[in-house]
């Protein structure tokens, strides 16, 4: 076997392994705190209600709103990674 | 409009029984928007559990990585209106996420050692008895790298992100994202000590066959 197609051996094995231990993460139950955070985004939404908000509605921070413009810019050029994914996947799956 | 204002109150949590302090508020998506489709929502949640996969690989810690997907989510929720749907959410997510890390991660450089730096100076795992790894000490393996690496042998080695995907990401050029995958991979490979013609396969079957068995949640 060559030199180059070990390397490629070892660095497709690294990934698979990078795969479970991602995986493993992935499959772990969020805990309460975040748990609760989900809740609160699947609660129905209470349109028209009056929000009695001291001040209004805070502003983001400018590293927040930069940090959303930089992310709007990266969520466009990956618009088809997640289909790439599931070629990948589709491909790769029966392994 | 689902408001989040009341649970930003509590604040991330690193430690579990001592909270703390809110510094600002940050409630829903401004009320001048119209309100946030369901399917925008479910998106946001559906993304929750590989948020805090790849805040795991960034943090190294359970803790911290929850503060970071709890923080990424108020982030995103609060900005919301600038997701524009039919464009991949998860990176827009990722971006977010790790943006916030950086930005801690800098403001605590001021104060402590660069933890990163030190951790990889430490020695290389040693492979088991038998020369074969286990899960476990791949993941103990993969936690000495430089966090750099990490996040990029995440999103192209793990999550099959483009190199071009993950440079804007991360805010480098390709050719940075290829050099740190190669790096971190070669590193790794020194860590488990793997060389040409052994196989770097997992013994623990049992841990294996759970994760291998079931359909892929990434």
């Amino acid at each position: 076997m060559s030199s180059s197609k070990t390397n490629q051996s070892i660095d497709s094995q690294i990934d698979e392994n990078l795969r479970r231990i991602f995986e493993e993460d992935v499959e772990q139950d969020l805990p309460d705190r975040l748990q609760r955070l989900v809740d609160m985004l699947d609660a129905p939404d209470e349109s028209g209600d009056d929000t009695e908000d001291e001040g209004g509605p805070d502003r983001p921070d400018v590293d927040e709103a930069q940090a959303s413009r930089a992310a709007a810019a990266a969520s466009r050029r990956a618009g088809d990674a997640e289909q790439r994914r599931a070629r990948a996947a589709t491909r790769g799956g029966s392994g | 409009m689902t408001d989040l204002t009341d649970f930003n109150r509590a604040g991330p949590a690193t430690e579990p029984d001592q909270q703390r302090p809110v510094k600002r508020r940050v409630s829903g998506p401004p009320e001048d928007h119209a309100p946030v489709p369901a399917e925008i929502k479910q998106e946001l949640v559906s993304h929750m559990k590989v948020l805090r996969a790849f805040a795991i690989s960034l943090t190294r810690n359970g803790a911290r990585a929850d503060d970071l997907v709890q923080e990424t989510v108020m982030k995103a929720w609060a900005n919301i209106h600038s997701y524009q749907p039919g464009t991949n959410m998860r990176a827009w997510l990722f971006t977010i996420l790790r943006n916030s890390f950086y930005s801690e991660r800098r403001k605590a450089k001021r104060e402590v050692a660069d933890e990163d730096g030190e951790t990889a100076a430490q020695v290389a795992i040693k492979p088991d008895h038998d020369g074969r790894l286990q899960l476990a000490d791949f993941r103990v393996a993969f936690q000495q790298l430089p966090v750099e690496q990490r996040e990029v042998m995440m999103l192209v080695g793990v999550l099959q992100h483009s190199y071009e995907d993950a440079a804007e990401m991360c805010g480098v050029r390709v050719g940075t994202i290829k050099s740190r995958l190669n790096r971190g991979r070669a590193r790794l490979a020194e860590l488990m000590q793997v060389s040409e013609g052994e196989a770097l396969e997992l013994t623990d079957s049992a841990t294996s066959a759970v994760v291998s068995g079931g359909r892929s949640t990434i």
